[in-house]
């Protein structure tokens, strides 16, 4: 019965795992922009965008034929927040300014 | 046959059996657009993972392989050692990076009269561990040589009888301007003393910054014949926040202790400062073996005191620097 279930939503769970990874492009675009020409980019949209991906790449984890692409999206999220904290942390001592 | 080639020809006459043939195309139609936008994605996101990660790289190596902190003072230190009476506001200077290099910004100052004033703005690159462009915007009226040669730098040593220098113009210059101004003037001396000796021989301007006889200053020629620059030290008690010379007992000491940071890092130091070779090596050791003597100083102050100058024996030559309205409380 479950599963009969899941099927139905199957079309739906491929959709939110396209729409992650291509969320997840995006904020790897914003960033991009952001480190080569030195404009913030990284504000609320920024955010929203993230918060947007990253459920949408766990609902698509849900079937199997739209895993990969969860995982693909909840990966360039998960790179995204390492990223910003190894980038926080090494900040500091890098630059010794207050 | 076996099982593999069964299992083939099975498809295949079910392939063929299959009578509406139109959506069997659709699903391959479609699978194929699937896997070639799961490609072309995939592509994108390892195109757009270079930048970040090869920023993430360049940071890693700022802070633990070549230090950006060490790249600031090696540049700093050498500018407050190479170019006379100049300092740094290290708080202020501005510090970015991009992929695999950093961008180092900042203003010198100089002392004239009893305030400072902007001098040069920097504009440094490095790529990685090594400077790769330089830029300097001079807000000064009188520039020092750009190109040092071996006879144009203006502190000349007293067995120097090589100079373009035309210390009866500048004396002139000097005697021309108002009283109301404040001056900073190069003197050179006929003998070498000790900075100390040259602040009690001089009790009415500031001595600023003193250039240091280091035993190639006579030709301004290394060992191995490349040009040298006059290097030096400051005078004054600088008690800004960021100076290397904050709260030092001794400035010669501090002057000794940053010639050995800038002799490990000969090549940036050089490429920082306008100087075309240091030949730290070279003078670090005559310095040791004859101690700091210096042949020429920095002073600034009134007109009329530096004027007052040229009654003194033992100075010999003189190049008017940068000129000021008075701001002498004095």
């Amino acid at each position: 019965m479950e599963l009969v279930t899941l099927k139905r939503f199957e079309k739906g769970f491929v959709t939110a795992g396209w729409f992650g990874v291509i969320g997840g492009l995006c904020l790897l675009l914003l960033l991009n922009i952001t480190l080569l020409t030195n404009i913030d980019l990284t504000n609320n949209n920024f955010y929203l965008l993230m918060y947007l991906t990253a459920p949408l790449s766990v609902i698509a984890l849900f079937s199997k034929k739209s895993r990969s692409l969860g995982l693909w999206g909840l990966s360039v999220v998960l790179f995204i927040m390492i990223f910003t904290g190894i980038i926080f942390i090494i900040g500091w001592i890098v630059v010794p300014f207050p | 046959m076996d099982d593999y080639e069964k299992l083939i020809a099975s498809s295949k006459a079910e392939i063929a059996n299959i009578k509406d043939q139109s959506k069997y195309q659709k699903a391959i139609k479609r699978t194929i657009f699937t896997s070639k936008s799961k490609l072309i994605f995939a592509t994108l996101t390892v195109i757009l993972l270079i930048a970040p990660i090869s920023y993430m790289l360049t940071l890693m190596y700022y802070a633990f392989g070549t230090k950006s902190t060490t790249l600031m003072d090696v540049a700093s230190q050498t500018l407050y050692v190479t170019e006379p009476n100049t300092s740094l506001e290290e708080i202020e200077f501005d510090m970015s990076f991009s992929p695999f290099s950093m961008k180092l910004a900042f203003d010198q100052y100089k002392r004239i009269g009893e305030e400072d004033y902007k001098a040069n703005t920097y504009d440094l690159r490095f790529f990685l561990g090594s400077l790769s462009k330089k830029e300097v915007t001079t807000s000064l009226e009188r520039v020092a040589p750009k190109h040092p040669t071996e006879t144009n730098p203006w502190l000349i040593h007293p067995k120097n009888r090589n100079s373009e220098l035309d210390t009866g113009r500048e004396w002139r210059i000097l005697g021309g301007l108002p009283d109301e101004t404040v001056v900073e003037a190069y003197i050179s001396f006929n003998d070498l003393m000790t900075v100390k000796e040259a602040k009690d021989t001089m009790p009415n301007v500031d001595v600023v910054w003193a250039a240091v006889d280091t035993g190639i200053d006579k030709t301004n020629l290394s060992k191995d014949g490349k040009v040298v620059s006059p290097i030096g030290y400051p005078v004054q008690p600088d008690n800004s926040t960021w100076s290397p010379f904050r709260d030092a007992t001794s400035n010669e000491e501090v002057f000794k202790a940053i010639l050995k940071t800038m002799e490990k890092h000969e090549e940036l130091a050089t490429a920082v400062s306008s100087a075309k070779n240091l030949a730290l090596p070279e003078r670090i050791a005559y310095m040791n073996k004859h101690g700091i003597k210096t042949y020429g100083v920095v002073v600034t102050g009134p007109k009329k005191e530096v004027l007052a100058l040229e009654k003194l024996d033992i100075v010999r030559s003189l190049k008017v620097g940068e000129v000021k309205l008075w701001n002498w409380s004095r």
